[in-house]
């Protein structure tokens, strides 16, 4: 029973000219029209370094890891950052000001501190960096406090001892996992592309709903009536629905990496996952619209577009350097937004090389898509109908 | 077969069926006949334990019917009122489909669809979509997947509306056929012709009640009884309308 609905329902999307067309066309027209209007933009972005200044004072001095590594991403012709050694604070913040610089770093009791006047990707990327030096040298510090011979080796003081060499700078760069490519604000769009792809999805659940709800479709009252659990249904149907939208997205997806050469970082089947987790999300969003016996009509369809469309305006589909305010000024809404988690988590890969960040983002996916299937589930779970 | 005991819906204000009461044994064709409105929907939707109701007892196959019992809803086969197959598959992978949902076993769902497509007279549209066919052939499709997979209980509802006579017949020889195999089958409708050529017994539903109940002598007789020396010269002529128009002061069809 399972295979012969999971079945039904791919031969059913296929045949669907709304679904082909939305979900493969529509979205290969788009990222054609992204691919010539962000040509000019890259070229313009190419090759530059991030302007940033660096108060170099005394508290400065004193962390000198943060100065390593500072000096290590600003080496080389293709560095991260293009660095403003100055020495006041003063010097620091009038370079922020007349827009020479993206930011500003200083050390403050300890803490290095990042000075913004807007936010963007750079911005991010500035942020980012930052935040992985203190969680490092955090972990160390706890280390130290439990196992001080450890965080002494990590401090590369003891190199030698038993015979064990440990390089912290080297360690520390790596455990930075940057990929060392070029921060880029073009593959951000593409990735919210991807993102909102993945949440149309949704109508897919729209779909599956409707077919198994009895005061939704005649055929919804038809499968009702069937001997087998509704739950086993829903899960065969959206099954079909997980497989179809994701060959169409992951189509999407090779056409931006083989025809347009977007960059997606090395590994493939971390993108192919992401869109995986990302249509699984949108689809048991989708089904979650469809509940409501009361809305007819379109309006299921607006509201899933409509809610679709603000998640990927919050994830910098539009504008960039949206999703860095919403990170910062409401970092929940940010959490939940399943529209940046996947964007995310594509520029996770492209732009780190460990798994950390992209499997927080696919988990709190796939945590999302639980919630929803739930909801689900409980919904349709033994229902007799008051009016159909 | 089907026992239904005071049985009462409600639709908000609307009381779509009023302490309503239904017994039909193995082996018959049970007629509900009722104008447009008078709830034979609303009561197949119940004893399907499709809608909720405010009161009454359903029994089916000697069970209480709930939305969980698999072991009767699988040997019940159901023919809505508004045609559910899918536009997307052909008429062939359509009936797979419904028939798949009681039939796991492949080869056996084979054959079975292939009975319910020469049981449909549909042999020439297997490759058809459901769009490319006329109201009576996508009847009779509709009919084909709620039967594919030979249930003991079939409920049609008003499986002939808007079908041309020709397709009608078939139709109702096809009932017919189902019935001498050896399924029970209860079948609304408020054309009064079909029920009386078809049906073993009938239902007469007016406003969710059951007014009347026997076979189709019976309830001409009925009235006969009442009218006793009236006029005897009409007797032969009587329909169920006139039994309707009776017992109502209405006509059946208005
Ligand atoms: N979903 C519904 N909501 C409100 N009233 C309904 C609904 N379905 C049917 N009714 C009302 O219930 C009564 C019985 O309808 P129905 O069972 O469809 O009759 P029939 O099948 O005999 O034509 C009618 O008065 C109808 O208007
Ligand atoms: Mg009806």
């Amino acid at each position: 029973m399972f295979w012969n609905i999971y079945r039904k329902y791919i031969l059913r999307s296929v045949r669907s000219k709304d679904m082909i067309g939305w979900t493969l066309l529509f979205p290969i027209l788009l990222s054609t029209l992204f691919y010539f209007t962000l040509q000019s933009v890259e070229e313009d972005m190419t090759f530059h370094s991030i302007p940033t200044a660096v108060v170099k004072d005394q508290p400065m001095e004193a962390e000198v890891y943060l100065v390593q590594m500072l000096e290590e991403v600003s080496a080389g012709d293709e560095a991260m950052l293009d660095i403003f050694w100055v020495s006041e604070e003063k010097e620091a913040d009038a370079l922020l000001e007349t827009g020479e610089v993206q930011g500003y770093i200083s050390v403050e009791k300890n803490e290095p501190r990042l000075f913004v006047k807007e936010n963007g990707i750079y911005q991010t990327i500035l942020k980012n960096l930052l935040d992985r030096y203190i969680q490092i040298k955090d972990t160390i510090v706890t280390i130290a406090k439990k196992d001080p011979v450890t965080a002494l080796k990590l401090s590369g003081m003891t190199a030698g001892i038993n015979g064990e060499t440990f390089d912290f700078e080297e360690e520390f760069i790596r455990d930075l996992n940057l990929t060392g490519r070029k921060p880029s604000a073009t593959v951000t769009y593409y990735y919210a592309l991807l993102a909102m792809i993945c949440l149309y999805g949704g109508f897919h659940g729209l779909v599956v709903v409707e077919n198994l709800q009895a005061n939704l479709s005649p055929q919804g009252a038809r499968n009702t009536l069937s001997p087998g659990s509704r739950w086993k249904l829903f899960c065969a149907s959206y099954l079909g629905a997980v497989t179809v939208q994701f060959v169409c997205v992951a189509v999407s997806f090779f056409y931006m990496l083989l025809v347009l050469k977007v960059s997606f970082g090395t590994s493939i089947g971390a993108a192919l996952g992401t869109i995986l987790a990302g249509s699984m999300t949108g689809i048991a969003f989708g089904s979650v619209i469809a509940l409501p016996s009361k809305w007819k009509g379109g309006l299921k369809s607006g509201v899933l577009v409509g809610i679709s469309m603000l998640c990927c305006f919050f994830a910098g589909l539009m504008v960039d350097g949206i999703s860095y305010a919403v990170e910062q000024n409401m970092p929940v809404l940010a959490m939940v937004n399943p529209a940046a988690r996947i964007a995310d988590a594509f520029y996770c890969l492209y732009y780190y090389d460990g798994y950390a960040s992209y499997f927080k983002n696919i988990g709190i996916l796939l945590g999302m898509t639980a919630v929803f299937g739930g909801i689900c589930v409980m919904a349709t779970r033994r229902v007799q109908y008051e009016s159909i | 077969m089907i026992e239904v005991k005071n049985l009462v819906k409600r639709y908000g204000d609307v009381l779509a069926l009023d302490h309503f009461n239904l017994d039909v044994a193995d082996g018959e064709i049970f007629g509900l006949l009722g104008p447009n409105g008078s709830g034979k929907t609303t009561a197949i939707n119940c004893m399907l334990s499709l809608l909720k109701y405010d009161k009454g007892e359903i029994r089916l196959f000697g069970e209480p019917m709930s939305p969980d019992n698999y072991k009767s809803k699988g040997k019940i086969g159901v023919v809505m009122q508004n045609v559910a197959v899918y536009n997307e598959l052909t008429v062939e992978e359509n009936i797979d489909y419904f028939c798949g949902l009681y039939v796991y076993d492949k080869r056996r769902r084979r054959e079975l669809v292939k009975e319910a497509i020469a049981f449909a007279g549909l042999e020439d549209y297997r490759k058809f979509l459901p769009g490319k066919l006329s109201g009576g052939l996508l009847r009779r499709l509709n009919i084909a997947c709620g039967i594919a997979h030979k249930p003991r209980l079939i409920f049609m509802d008003e499986p002939t509306v808007a079908v041309d006579p020709q397709s009608r017949n078939s139709i109702l020889e096809g009932i017919r056929e189902l019935n001498r195999q050896g399924a029970t089958i209860i079948y609304t409708s408020h054309y009064m012709e079909e029920v009386e050529q078809l049906c073993t017994r009938i239902m007469i539903m007016d406003k969710g009640q059951a007014i009347a109940c026997g076979t189709s002598d019976a309830l001409k007789s009925m009235i006969r009884k009442r009218d006793a020396g009236s006029n005897d010269g009409q007797e032969a002529e009587l329909t169920l309308n006139d039994v309707f128009l009776e017992l109502t002061g209405r006509q059946l069809r208005d």
